[in-house]
Formats: C-alpha cells, structure tokens, sequence
C-alpha cells in the first residue's frame, strides 16, 4: 500500500503488519465492555443506535397504519398516542442526537486527526454507559405506561396526564449527560490532539462541523437538563412552576424547552452536513469549493441556532414584537445552510465525479436537505406559519430536515466507512436498490403530507376527516417502501459481515486522512505519528497512483463478484 | 383592497379562501412557493448537469479547486434581499391579525378537554358551533380551563393557543360568498339559517381519553363557525331557536342526551350496563344508588346530588375515582333537562 496522500510517516511501513487490528487486538466480553478504543466505543454506540432506529421506526409503522383509514383502524387512541409520542422521543433522544457524533464521530474524529484515541478515552466509554442506563429508563417507561405527551413533554398536559412522564424525562436527563460529556471530549480532542501539521485550515469539513456541534451540545444540554428537572419536581412535588393552577406559567416551559430542543435541531443537522461533505469531497475528488465558507457556515449556524428558539411558538401568546424579533432571526439561518448548498453543488463542477451508493446518498442530502430548507421559509414568514404550525406541513418538513437531511447522511457515511470500520466490502448491487426504495419511499411518504398539511390537516390526530384519506393512504403506502428498503439494507449488511469480501485499505481513493490506515485500522490507529503536509482534499496534490483509479460499472461488477465468490 | 379576489375552492396547496385574511397570506405564501421553486430547480439541474458533464472518464483528472470570493459573497448576500422581503410581508400581513378592529363582536371561547364552548356577548351559549355574522369581524377572547389547546381554523388562516391562566384573542371577518346563496326565503330573517360552514380543529395536542366517542380527545376536538347572513344572525342572537333534534324540537330528555355528549360527558361517563371502567362513574341505573365518597360518607343519589355534581364536580367525590371531572357551564334549563336525561338511564 504506498497511498500516503495528506500524510506522510517519518518512517517506511516495513511493520506495517506487526499489529493486529483494532477487532482482533483483543478477545472476550470483557475487552469489548472495559474498552477504552474510541473505535471499539464507536462500534458499540453503532449497535446502540441502530437498534434505537429499528424501535422507532416499528411505532412510525404502527402510527402510519393506524392512519390508513379514518376511525380506529389498529390500535385505540390511547395506544396511538404513546405510539407516537415513543416515535418521536426514541427518534430523537436515542437515534438522531448520537447518531453521527456518537457513532461515527468516535471512531473518525481521532483517525482524521491522526491522534491514537480522543483526549479522554475514560470519560467516553463512561459516556457510553451513561448513555445504555438513559436508555433504560426510556424503556423502563415503555413498559410502565409509555408517554403520552409528544416528545415535547408540553405542560400543562405533561403534569397532568397519568403516564410514566417522570421515568422518561429522567431517561432524556440522563442521556443529556452522555451528551454533554461526548461534546466536552471531543472539544479537547480537537484542540489538543491534531497530528504536527494539521493546523486549522487543513481540518476536515467533518471535524469542523463535529466541533461546532460539540459547543452547541455542551452550551444547549445544561438548559434541557434544567427544565425536564424542573418538570420532575412540578410532577412530584406539585410546585406551580408551569402548571397554571398553581400561578406557574406554562408558556415558560416551551421557552426552556426550546432554548435547548431548537440548538438541538442543529446538533442533529450539522453532523449531517459533515458526513455530506466528506461524501462530495471524495466521490468528485476535490476539495470542496469555498472550503472556508463552509467551515465558518457550521460555526455561524451553532451560534444563530440560539437565537431562534420562540420561532415554534409563534401563536403561543407571546407578544407581537417578541414575534417579530424571531422571525427576522430565524431567516438569518437561512444563510449559512444556503452557502453550504451552494458550495457542494459548487464541488461538482469540474470534478471527477463517480456514483457509488455513498455518493447517492450524499446527493439525495443536497435535494432532500434543499426541499427541507426552503420549505422552512414559510414556517419562518410569520403570517404563512399561523396556518402551517402544527399541522401536517410542519411533519413533512422536518422529516425533510431530519430524515432526508440528517438520516441520508448517516447513511451514507456508514455505505463510505463501513469497509474502514469492518474490513469487509458490501454487495454494491443491493446497496442501489436499497438507495432506489429508500429514497422512492422517503418522498411518498413525506412530500404528501406537506400537500396534507397546507390543506389544514393538524399533527397527533388518531382519526380525521374522510376528506383527508387519500392523502394519507398515499403517505402510508410510502412508508412501506421505505420501511424495506431499510431491511434490504440491513440484510446486506449483514451479508456484508458474514460474507463480504476484503476490504483495500482505501477502495474509494480518497484522499482523506482516515484511509491513510488499513482497514480495519490497528489498535492505535498509526504506526507513527503521522506528520501533516497537506489538506484533506487535496487531490491535485496525489499522484495518479495514490489513488483508486476504477470506474463505477467496473466497480460495482468487482464488488459484486468477489461477493458472490465468497458466497459460492 | 375593495376589489378583493377571494378563491373559494381549494386549491392544489390551499384550502378556501373564506376569511378577508386569507387573500393576503396566500399571497406571501405564493411569493415565497415560486421563489422556492427557483432554487430548487437551479440547484437541482445544476446537480444534474455536473454529474452527467464532468461524470468520472479514464484519465481525467479533477481539477484543483480554486477560490471565488465574489462568487461566495453574491451567494451569501443576494437571498438577503429575498429574504428580508418575506419576513417584511410575513410580518405586515401579521400585524393585521393581531389588531381586532374597535367594533368587532366579542364572542369568549372556553376550551377544555375535548371541547369549546362559545358565549356571546348576550349571555347565549353554544357548544361546538358558533354563529357568525359574514361581512362583519369577530373577536374571539379565549382561555383553557385544563391543558393547552390552540384554535384553527384552515379557511381562515388563523391559529392561536388556548392557555390556561391566560386570555388570548383572535378576529377574523368571514366573507360574503357570492358562489353560494343560502337556501329559503332570503327576504325573511332565518335564525336556523347557515349560510356555510368552516371546520375548525384543535391544533395543540391536549390528550384523549378512555374511550372513543363523540368529543374524546384532540383528534376530534372539533368545532364548526356557522356563517349566517348579517340578519340571519341578527334573528338568531335575539330569538335562538328552540334545540331540534332531528327534524323536531328537542323534548327535556332528549336535549338532556344531546347535552351529554355535546358537552363532552361521554368522554369520560358510560352509560351502558357493563360498559368498560372510564375515568369517571358509570351512569347507568344512577338515580337511587347508594354512592360510597372520598370522605367515607355514603350518600344516596338523588336529584340534589346530582345537581350539586354537576355544578361542583370536585366536591363530592365518589370513592375510586380522581377529582378530575371539570366544570362545564349549564344554563338552568339546561341543566333540567340534563337530569330529566340522567333520571331515564
Ligand atoms: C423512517 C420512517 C418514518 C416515518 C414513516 C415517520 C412517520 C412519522 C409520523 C406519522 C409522525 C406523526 C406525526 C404527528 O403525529 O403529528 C412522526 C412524528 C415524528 N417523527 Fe417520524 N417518521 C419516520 C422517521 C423519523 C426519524 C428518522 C425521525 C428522527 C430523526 C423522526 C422524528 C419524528 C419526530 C420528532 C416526530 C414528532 C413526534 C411528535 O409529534 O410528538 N421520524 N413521524
Ligand atoms: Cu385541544
């Protein structure tokens, strides 16, 4: 292997075989439980949230049958409303926040700075155990008596209604700190531990856009840590904070909450954007244009992401200027997301550009992030946002945000580093056709309930009007397909796992310091303290042979080859 | 705005256009779809076009990447200008909204788990249903007696949180619709008259109960603005008609069973022998029961205690059972023929 492209190492590679990888440096329960390998953490956060999607996406399926027909069609409004509620709040708290920090985050984030592990390898395996325990309490209160509040945990409602809101709230507490303490690590990673070279300027797009969400978990948390604690004790101790028969102020709540929930839409969104980045950059090999643009748009969004919070709560009874003031605010993030766009678009142009299904899944980013944005500017336009806030618009919007932003994105940086992380190819055939229905099934499903939404239909119904049938039959219908092309896909990569072939240290040719190590990397990542010479996407400074040099059509035949070989 | 346009089917993305609002947000709307539709179609042939054009070809190398700050700061500063041009119609279009003219008709709007109750000025009531003048605004001054619910009504384009512990206001003008004419004899006052109908929803979830029936959680949280002709509801304000049930003046008990449901006590209240346990008694075989209560007193239901139920509901408390039941609102008669009803279960 003579890639070296972006880092050199002071000597040759006569060892290069001296280590075992970071899979079979160790064996036993123990050595994965007690591990302080940010890989291995990396892995374990991997199987975690991955099981989380699986959960919510089993109630998303049950809301959305339950929403094939009018009246009751599988379950009783009770059990439809903590359905949803479960949906929502495992999709958040337990899939979507540690997604791609937690996951993906832990294993790239020290191998792109050429660092043996993260600044505080302790404090991340505790993070992760903090993390499984938060998790218990949220399924603690699935089986007591579910929630029945909406993720949002609204009072009055939330202090009122008879279900388990207490274990819930303390499980996002908790889960807050695992958080909390992932964003405080990485942090000092990225100041501390950058490889001799690696100033600033040459940082990966994706740590930049870690970094930046790592201030916003470590500033933000601590506020939702505050209010769920707060509605804990007005629950228990009947204090009269929020609940308004005792002079609390309910408004106040929704002020708390989203102070932190709405940083927290970025803290799901950038590392999207991160992932995305690195998908552009290495499948039309450049570097990505106005690199320092997007780089500063991350931190200008982390920080505009804390001024915006009252733009959900615009008919919530607050005042006329207090509304105004927000929704000027709220048009200010429009920019930097634009940039952003533009910039990747931008990437294309001259480039070598190769459609392998990471790629796919990074330019299904770019239109589906696009239609979430611009579909955001009504919701920011105050007089359009009185008709669409809460209704069915407002769903499809940010699934637009969430699902086709966020969820694509991940998914995409798993297809692109799941031969780092496992060693293993996949069958590039099945990952396409996985691609076609998710993202076939993705718009039925949600582009219908914008066209539901600006008719009037409102959000956290269990039944509706007849004259909205046909719009969410269509929209049911959609989330069938998606749901398989998600098992297709995980049957592949189950495959992949039992039978994939051998991975090259570096099958897309990519440039980026991560693939600089074999694959799976060793245990400590390097050999030597890598030394830094230039920027990540510096394709014009690699020589031909540094690189991959296949094509699409003849890849995708090799990988499924060497699949079926090993199968045969 | 004399000459106003008003769209009174929907749309492919909107519904009617039946209040004099709704002209002027669809407006802001529409700028902002078609702009919207710009982008997207540029960004997305842009996307298209490179990946075809510049595709990965042996031997072709990408090009190095240069920098382009002009490029950049046209592209950050240019959508400033779209931008500041919505928030300035979103907001102006807003401030319309949030100032009811001096003379608009004050009707209070009571919001409670699942259901609203309108007064009118005049002390009338209606549960459900409000009647509504066309042509003239309407000021809606509204609060919660429970959790929070928020007031929609899609033809309208108006929207606004109830909030317990807290008066929140809305007006709107139902317009004058010349593709309908009400049926009957229009040189007559017509009190039962409907000119036409708007849905109205509850948009802040606010919970379900037990059971599923008429008014039993947000999902059908429903109420309907009945649009009557300026003397139409002249006639009704002053001279409500009788209850109907069906085609016939309600006798007592059957008012009483269409209270009971139109005030939402069949969310929580069964009625049939047997009927699964909701969040309050059942009510079958009521009269005459002996009733153990939260103090470790017995009674025997009678009228009095009936009543007393009604009016207080967290005062005498049957054992079991928590203080939850609210208190809704009864006109005398109406409560007489709520306990004629009562006496037949
Ligand atoms: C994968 C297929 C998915 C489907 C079919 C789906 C469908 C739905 C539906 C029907 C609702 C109910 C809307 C309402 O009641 O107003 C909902 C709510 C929600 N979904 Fe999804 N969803 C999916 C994936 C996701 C993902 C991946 C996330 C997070 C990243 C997510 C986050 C949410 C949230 C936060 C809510 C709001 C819950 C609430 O109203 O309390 N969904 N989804
Ligand atoms: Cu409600």
């Amino acid at each position: 292997m003579t890639a070296q492209a972006g880092a050199t190492h002071p000597t040759s590679h006569d060892h290069a075989h001296d280590d075992a990888d970071y899979l079979r440096a160790t064996r036993g329960f123990r050595s994965w439980a007690m591990t302080l390998d940010h890989k291995r953490i990396g892995i374990m956060y991997l199987v975690a949230v991955l099981t989380a999607f699986l959960a919510g996406g089993i109630f998303a399926l049950i809301v959305r049958t339950e929403l094939l027909w009018p009246g009751r069609t599988i379950v009783d409004p009770d059990t439809y409303n903590k359905a949803f509620t479960l949906h929502g709040a495992i999709m958040v708290f337990l899939f979507i926040i540690p997604s791609i920090p937690a996951a993906l985050g832990n294993f790239f984030l020290p191998l792109m700075l050429g660092a043996k592990d993260v600044a505080f390898p302790r404090l991340n395996l505790a993070s992760f155990y903090i993390y499984v325990f938060g998790a218990i309490f949220a399924l603690f209160s699935i089986v007591t008596s579910a929630v029945d509040t909406g993720w949002t945990f609204y009072t009055p409602y939330s202090t009122q209604t008879g279900t388990a809101v207490i274990a819930m709230t303390l499980g996002a507490f908790i889960l807050g700190f695992s958080s909390i303490l992932t964003g405080v690590n990485f942090i000092a990673t990225v100041h501390k531990l950058r490889a001799p070279g690696l100033h600033w300027k040459r940082l990966p797009l994706f740590v930049w856009s870690i970094y930046a969400t790592s201030v916003i978990q470590v500033l933000a948390t601590p506020v939702l840590a505050i209010t769920l604690l707060l509605l804990i004790m007005e629950r228990a101790l009947t204090l009269g904070i929020f609940d308004p028969r005792l002079g609390g102020d309910p408004v106040l709540f929704q002020h708390f909450f989203w102070f932190y929930s709405h940083p927290a839409v970025y803290i799901m969104i950038l590392p999207g954007m991160a992932v995305v980045s690195e998908l552009i950059a290495t499948f039309s090999r450049r570097k990505i244009f106005g690199y320092m643009f997007v780089a500063m748009s991350s931190v200008a969004l982390a920080l505009l992401a804390f001024l915006v919070w009252a733009h959900h709560m615009f008919v919530a009874g607050m005042s006329e200027y207090a509304v105004m003031v927000f929704s000027g605010l709220t048009f200010l993030v429009a920019i930097p997301s634009a940039v952003k766009v533009f910039n990747w678009v931008a990437t294309l142009y001259k480039g070598s550009v190769s459609f392998e299904s990471p790629m796919l899944y990074g330019l299904a980013f770019i239109v589906l992030f696009t239609v979430g944005g611009l579909t955001g500017l009504p919701l920011a336009t105050i007089v359009t946002d009185v008709h669409l806030h809460d209704t069915y618009y407002v769903v499809a919007h940010f699934h637009y945000v969430m699902v086709g932003g966020t969820v694509f994105g991940f998914i995409g940086g798993l297809h692109y580093w799941w031969p780092k992380m496992t060693g293993k190819l996949y069958n590039e055939r099945l990952a396409q056709i996985a691609f076609a229905l998710v993202f076939t099934g993705f718009n039925v499903t949600f582009f219908t309930q914008f066209l539901l939404g600006s008719h009037g239909m409102p959000r956290r119904y269990y039944d509706y009007l007849d004259q909205y049938q046909p719009l969410h039959g269509f929209s049911s219908f959609g989330s069938y397909i998606l749901g398989v092309g998600f098992v297709i896909m995980l049957w592949m990569f189950v495959q992949s796992l039992m039978r994939g072939a051998k991975s090259p240290p570096n099958p897309w040719g990519s440039a980026a310091f991560e693939w600089q190590t074999s694959s799976p990397p060793i245990a400590h990542n390097f050999h030597e303290t890598p030394i830094v010479t230039r920027g990540p996407y510096d394709y014009h400074l690699a020589t031909e042979e540094e690189l991959y040099t296949g094509f699409p059509e003849d890849r995708v035949e090799r990988v499924t080859a060497k699949t079926e070989k090993e199968e045969g | 705005m004399d000459e106003q346009e008003y769209i009174t089917h929907p749309t492919t993305q909107l519904p009617p256009q039946l209040s004099t609002f709704a002209p002027e947000v669809d407006w802001v709307y529409d700028f902002i779809f078609w702009i919207s539709v710009v982008f997207f179609v540029g960004i997305v042939a842009a996307t298209l076009y490179f990946m075809w054009a510049y595709r990965r070809r042996p031997g072709v190398k990408s090009e190095p990447t240069g920098h382009h700050n002009a490029l950049e700061l046209f592209w950050t500063f240019a959508p400033l200008i779209l931008l500041v041009l919505m928030f300035h119609w979103g907001f102006q279009a807003y401030m319309v909204q949030a100032n009811a003219p001096d003379d608009a008709y004050n009707v209070r709007v009571r919001a409670r788990q699942w259901a609203w109750e309108f007064e009118h000025p005049n002390g009338i009531t209606e549960d459900n249903e409000l009647h509504v003048p066309a042509g003239q605004p309407v000021r809606l001054i509204m609060s919660s007696s429970d959790v929070l619910h928020s007031f929609y009504v899609p033809d309208y384009r108006i929207k606004r949180d109830a909030v317990p512990g807290m008066f929140t206001s809305l007006w709107f003008e139902a317009i004058e619709r010349t593709d309908v004419t009400p049926e009957g004899d229009l040189s007559q006052p017509d009190a039962r008259r409907v000119w036409y109908r708007n849905q109205v929803f509850c948009t802040e979830y606010c919970g379900a109960g037990g059971s599923w029936g008429d008014n039993a959680g947000h999902a059908t949280m429903y109420a309907q603005i009945l649009v009557q002709r300026p003397e139409d509801f002249q006639e009704f304000i002053t001279n409500p008609p009788p209850p109907m049930c069906g085609d016939h003046p309600c006798t007592p008990p059957e008012w009483g069973e269409q209270l009971f449901s139109q005030k939402g006590c069949t969310a929580c209240h069964a009625r049939e022998e047997g009927a699964p346990q909701l969040a309050g008694p059942n009510l079958h075989g009521l009269f005459g029961r002996q009733e153990r209560l939260q103090d470790g007193t017995t009674v025997t239901i009678d009228d009095a205690y009936v009543r007393h139920s009604i009016l207080e509901p967290r005062a005498q408390v049957v054992e079991g059972f928590n203080p939850v039941m609210p208190n809704i609102r009864f006109s005398e008669q109406q409560l007489d023929a709520l306990v004629t009803y009562l006496q037949t279960l």
